[in-house]
């Protein structure tokens, strides 16, 4: 045998040798993979039973509701399939539109990593709304359907009033994502003062849940706290899409609707900008 | 008493850190209340008197009494909770769970004592003027005997809460995973706060037999609002927070036996 042969012989040798063992490296990535994966269904699964709660508790209130009155009564304008629709739907969609952009803003304050996006050369505020557009497509790829789902087949819930009126359903929860998006970064920008949001964010979470309708339609509230609900940008998030859901917008309103929507995403992009560049100038790195 | 030194100490370090920022852990408290207090206007809103004078036969009065119940023993609960909340993440994928097995104290109590969430004890103060204005407006005057049924159930309510999620806790020393199944539970904690009959037989069996949070508030609130019905249950509830307890204290020390560190 020559030289060149032996060495050939060799590296084949070398070559198995590393294979097998490559072999061995990337079965623990295989391993890993499925066993995260494992972990992630079972959040999956969790999570979905959380909406199924969530939808349930709310369900047994409207039912105990409208027990004291005749089948098909309605309540405020409002019959219980309609509300049983109103309720479940609004928490299908609240599923895809919720973001974390405050908790993401205070956990970059508090660790002082903020400092890197103060150099960087993107726009602040749309990487972290387009960050969380990114989840959100996720979760209705992988979340929201399985919960439409589960909630659609336990629940007896109305089909969307017409196909015109589920694409304006799904423009206008597209519109809240944005809406609440902003107001979420509107949030965070509080972390450049008070270093740490915790109390707010809490606070917020539930604010959010009733004036943006997701509990009670604003025909629910009296009067004066209806004038303030009317007035604020929060019932751009759940109750105006779930109108359009239910058919109760008169084709005259839609125009209107169109303008509120377009100012508030306007008003509020300013107001994060504004405040955005007044945190930017005073910032203190804590920590990094 | 060196362990309640000890414990004390434990309190002491976390207040410390806690109050660091000061103006945030007033917002948390201003925050908390909102949360016990929105949960009020949504009834108060729902049942207006007028358009919906009640919930399948329960008033607005009666409603409102059992959510402010609620509030008592969830406050307690929530104040001793945050670090089940994260307890897989924290003591056994991060391993910190070693630290407590060296230290000479009760383990679970180490765990308790090492963070709390002061700011849910706002909600005790919103709960008992709930209770106060609700019972008002039911006619209800408290005696000395109610007043320590009051105590008593609100303890027994919070031992409850925390025996189910220190035992679903206990499950991740066998099955690591961040999270683990805890999260619809902590959900489940609302179905406690309604009166038990509005929901389905299903759901009323589970909430008094299996996660009994049936009694954490709706049970022993039918002492003031006359419901005979209920009688067993309501005077149940401190037998089935003992029940509960030891329940969770044989899984907890049974999890911990079978702890094996995370090794790094």
């Amino acid at each position: 045998m020559n030289a060149e042969a032996m060495s050939a012989a060799k590296s084949a040798v070398s070559f198995d040798r590393s294979l097998k063992s490559d072999l061995r490296i990337y079965w623990g990535f295989i391993r890993n993979g499925f066993l995260n994966m494992l972990a992630y269904r079972l959040r999956y699964v969790t999570g979905i039973l959380t909406y199924l709660l969530l939808v349930s508790v709310q369900f047994f209130i409207w039912q105990g509701v409208y027990s004291d009155s005749v089948e098909g009564a309605s309540i405020n304008g409002y019959s219980l399939s309609e509300m049983i629709t109103y309720v479940a739907v609004g928490w299908i969609a609240r599923s895809f539109y919720h973001s974390n952009i405050d908790y993401e803003i205070s956990d970059l304050v508090r660790t002082g990593q903020i400092g890197i996006y103060l150099i960087r050369p993107v726009n602040f505020q749309l990487m972290l709304i387009f960050n969380s557009m990114g989840e959100s497509l996720f979760r209705i790829a992988c979340f929201s359907w399985p919960i439409a789902l589960t909630i659609l087949f336990v629940f007896p819930v109305q089909l969307p009033a017409s196909a015109a009126a589920f694409f304006m359903f799904c423009f206008s929860t597209l519109v809240g994502f944005v809406v609440l998006a902003q107001f979420n970064f509107l949030i965070g920008m509080l972390a450049f003062p008070l270093k740490s949001i915790q109390g707010v964010m809490r606070a917020k979470y539930f604010i959010i849940q009733l004036l943006s309708g997701l509990l009670l339609p604003l025909a629910f509230f009296p009067d004066w706290f209806r004038w303030i609900v009317e007035v604020l940008p929060f019932k751009l998030i759940s109750y105006v899409p779930l109108q359009f859901y239910l058919g109760k917008v008169e084709s005259s309103e839609v125009a209107e609707i169109l303008l509120t929507q377009a100012a508030w995403i306007g008003i509020l992009w300013f107001a994060g900008r504004y405040f955005w560049m007044r945190a930017f100038s005073r910032l203190t790195l804590q920590g990094g | 008493m060196k362990a309640f030194r000890l414990y004390s100490a434990y309190f002491a370090q976390f207040l410390k850190s806690r109050l660091a920022y000061k103006g945030d852990f007033i917002a948390s408290l201003i925050g908390t209340a909102f949360i016990g207090a929105g949960g009020l206007l949504f009834i108060v809103f729902l049942i207006d008197g007028e358009s919906v004078k009640a919930i399948k036969g329960w008033t607005r009065s009666e409603v409102l009494f059992i959510y402010g119940y609620s509030l008592l023993a969830t406050a307690i609960f929530s104040t001793l909770a945050p670090n089940l909340y994260n307890f897989a993440d924290r003591y056994i994928i991060q391993g910190e769970f070693d630290r407590v097995l060296l230290r000479p104290l009760n383990s679970l109590c180490q765990v308790l004592f090492e963070s709390f969430n002061l700011e849910s004890l706002a909600n005790i103060f919103v709960g008992l003027g709930v209770v106060l204005y609700a019972g008002g407006q039911l006619g209800i005057t408290l005696s000395v005997i109610d007043v320590v049924w009051l105590l008593v159930s609100a303890l027994s309510g919070a031992v409850i809460l925390l025996s189910v999620f220190v035992f679903l806790c206990s499950l991740s020393f066998h099955w690591e995973d961040k999270v683990g199944i805890a999260p619809p539970f902590y959900n489940m904690i609302n179905f406690g706060r309604y009166p038990l009959p509005i929901f389905n037989n299903l759901i009323q069996f589970v909430l008094s037999w299996v996660v009994p949070f049936g009694f954490v508030a709706f049970y022993p609130a039918t002492h003031f609002l006359g419901r005979e019905e209920f009688r067993a249950y309501c005077y149940g509830t401190p037998l089935m927070a003992l029940a509960c307890l030891m329940v969770a204290s044989v899984g907890w020390q049974f999890g911990v036996s079978r702890y094996s560190s995370t090794g790094n």
